[in-house]
């Protein structure tokens, strides 16, 4: 896993869980503090819908507290079991709400267990279609941030968008904003990134505004036609100072000593030696220029993500909390 | 291990068919919630929920273990799902375990007998292990089966087995067995004939041979290895070094430091050159062993997932 900050998009909804008693885990799992299902319990379910309301996991649980024992289970930290149990209760329940928050709560395991993808194709069997419209954005917003897990940043995006047309509530599509703006930071889109996160702050109302700048960016063809050019100076303006000056030293070393060896009269020893080794040094340090360049990009490039990264979240977490207060009995990120 | 996970592709239908098979009605003895909760396994496992279907068969397993000795048909079946899933999730000890619990009423008995003998295969081939290898033969060797096509994918399978322990004498008794008529091993018995004649070949390479070709043309022992590259590279430099010694031979005499340096420097590349060639001879062999090893390994596969489709 190469993204920056999983551990901080996991502590951003998995407090909930770790509160047996709160309302943390139960409401933003869909479920109500003592267990039972209020909330969605008078809706109808689906029409034509073949599975037996009076379910295995039903019977067996009284009061249609189905999800206490995935709650336990996830307090205890055994997220497989947890993941069977919420495969239990989409199984055998008929009704769709509490299929759909099944399928959530196992996504919820499984991302626990580091296992993204199956998590993300288990969500996958969710139709966000005619559900209450809290349930709707969990949907889609989890579906966005395994996108994020996967490291599919084009996702992410196109999943931001489509959040951004289906979720009416302001709030809650503030509440996933951010997820945009680290896959562009991922994909490097500097100027579209800072534009993305100016925008998210001004919507959050922070009056905060990004102060460091991208990293110049070396051209790695420019540090090859200089070390083409100028044997040394790629590598320099990668840089690489010492080794720029090495291998200026070992070029004219090797082109000193070929030149000796002409001017004694061995010319086959100038040839292959001072000549071999001159060949050498010359296109092996063009090729070190190209790769300190590239390798000084990524370097730059990684640090102010992580930097960036690091000081959004930190500016934006207090403010999401807040925010999170605004979804009814379903916040997902506390 | 590409072919095991290539499996998964063609499982949904594998699956749904053959659990349709054993949890009818009929071949399950409980009831109740625990046929419930056996239906609710099947699902797991057509879903491809190897990890869940794992967990959930354990969960099972012990919550009933008092009473799973009554219902032995239930105990197999689970077994079997218990080790397909082991199988899709890598855990190759673990799907050997349970299929080498199921019972021979079992109607899935006879795909994780072969299924077990390709894992064992498949283990002791890729650690190298002939000891393991041998034992995994004997298994099958003494298996007698109806059906014609059962009878051909044995002898396929101890032909391949034959080929990893490089017994070519055994690979020709099972070899000659082949019929070719069965689609889902034709090809594959082809590839299976091929890798012999590779392996052979590979075989009849002598590094001494190597050796000496190139003590009298620099370079020829590792062309004469199988590479090319690197026997024009070896004739190219002791070619170098030969032309600055003799140069310094002639300008400056046997006794300049120069041509000791010069004369010491194509020595060690003439001798290394030779060394290079003995070794080249072995390293190639090996890469062409692990090769074909590979190759026999994945051939093996494929005809089970047809055969038993």
């Amino acid at each position: 896993m190469i993204c920056i900050f999983p551990c901080v998009l996991y502590s951003a909804d998995s407090q909930w869980y770790t509160s047996t008693s709160g309302s943390g885990l139960l409401v933003d799992s869909g479920v109500c503090a003592n267990g039972e299902l209020p909330m969605y319990s008078s809706l109808p379910a689906d029409e034509g819908s073949t599975t037996d309301t009076m379910s295995h996991v039903e019977k067996k649980r009284p009061g249609n507290k189905v999800f206490d024992r995935w709650i336990a289970l996830m307090d205890a930290r055994e997220y497989r079991a947890a993941s069977v149990e919420a495969e239990r209760v989409f199984f055998y329940t008929g009704e769709r709400i509490i299929r759909m928050q099944a399928l959530l709560a196992r996504t919820w395991a499984l991302k626990h267990l580091g296992e993204f993808d199956q998590a993300f194709e288990n969500l996958r069997r969710a139709s966000p279609r005619a559900l209450p419209p809290e349930l709707q954005y969990r949907i889609h917003h989890e579906r966005t941030l395994l996108m994020y897990l996967r490291e599919d940043w084009e996702g992410v995006l196109a999943e931001s968008a489509r959040l951004g047309h289906l979720v009416q509530n302001p709030d809650w599509r503030l509440l996933s904003g951010y997820l945009p703006v680290l896959a562009l930071m991922e994909l490097e889109r500097w100027e579209e990134a800072g534009a993305e996160m100016q925008a998210y702050l001004d919507k959050l109302g922070m009056p905060a505004s990004l102060s460091a700048s991208p990293p110049d960016r070396l051209n790695s063809r420019k540090a090859a036609l200089l070390s083409t050019f100028i044997p040394g100076s790629g590598q320099m303006y990668a840089g690489e100072t010492g080794e720029g000056l090495g291998s200026l030293g070992l070029q004219l070393a090797a082109l000193g000593w070929g030149v000796y060896n002409v001017y004694t009269g061995y010319y086959v020893t100038a040839l292959f030696t001072g000549g071999g080794l001159f060949q050498a040094f010359y296109f092996g340090g063009i090729e070190r220029a190209e790769y300190h360049a590239v390798e000084r990009n990524r370097t730059e490039s990684g640090k102010y993500k992580r930097e960036v990264t690091a000081w959004f979240l930190e500016l934006i977490e207090p403010s999401l909390k807040q925010k999170r207060q605004t979804l009814p009995d379903l916040p997902f990120l506390h | 291990m590409s072919s095991p996970r290539s499996a998964t592709c063609s499982a949904p239908l594998v699956i749904i068919a053959f659990l349709m098979l054993f949890f009818s009605a009929e071949s399950i003895s409980a009831s109740g919630s625990e046929r419930s909760e056996i239906r609710f396994i099947r699902h797991l496992v057509e879903q491809q929920f190897w990890g869940d279907a794992i967990h959930a068969i354990a969960e099972f397993e012990h919550e009933y273990r008092h009473d799973l000795s009554r219902w032995p048909d239930l105990q197999d079946s689970l077994h079997f799902m218990a080790g397909w899933s082991a199988y899709n999730r890598m855990m190759l000890p673990d799907a050997i375990g349970r299929f080498q619990r199921i019972g021979e009423t079992h109607p899935g008995y006879l795909q994780a007998a072969f299924y077990t003998f390709y894992l064992r295969t498949y283990q002791a081939g890729i650690q190298s292990d002939r000891e393991h290898l041998m034992a995994a033969t004997g298994e099958l060797a003494s298996a007698e089966f109806s059906r014609e096509v059962h009878a051909e994918l044995q002898s396929f399978q101890l032909a391949g087995m034959h080929l990893l322990l490089r017994d070519f004498t055994g690979f020709e008794s099972h070899s000659e067995h082949f019929t070719g008529s069965f689609f889902a091993m034709a090809e594959e018995q082809q590839r299976f004939l091929h890798y012999a004649l590779e392996l052979q070949q590979a075989d009849r390479k002598s590094p001494f041979a190597a050796a000496l070709m190139s003590a009298v043309v620099p370079g020829s022992g590792k062309i004469y290895a199988g590479r090319r590259g690197a026997g024009i590279s070896s004739f190219l430099q002791v070619a170098v070094f030969g032309g600055i010694f003799a140069e310094s031979l002639t300008r400056a005499g046997a006794g300049h430091p120069r041509t000791w340096a010069a004369g010491s420097a194509l020595g060690l590349f003439y001798v290394s050159n030779i060394w290079g060639s003995a070794i080249a001879v072995r390293i190639t062999q090996e890469e062409i062993y692990e090769e074909i090893d590979q190759r026999i390994l994945f051939d093996l596969h494929i005809p089970l997932r047809t055969v038993f489709r």
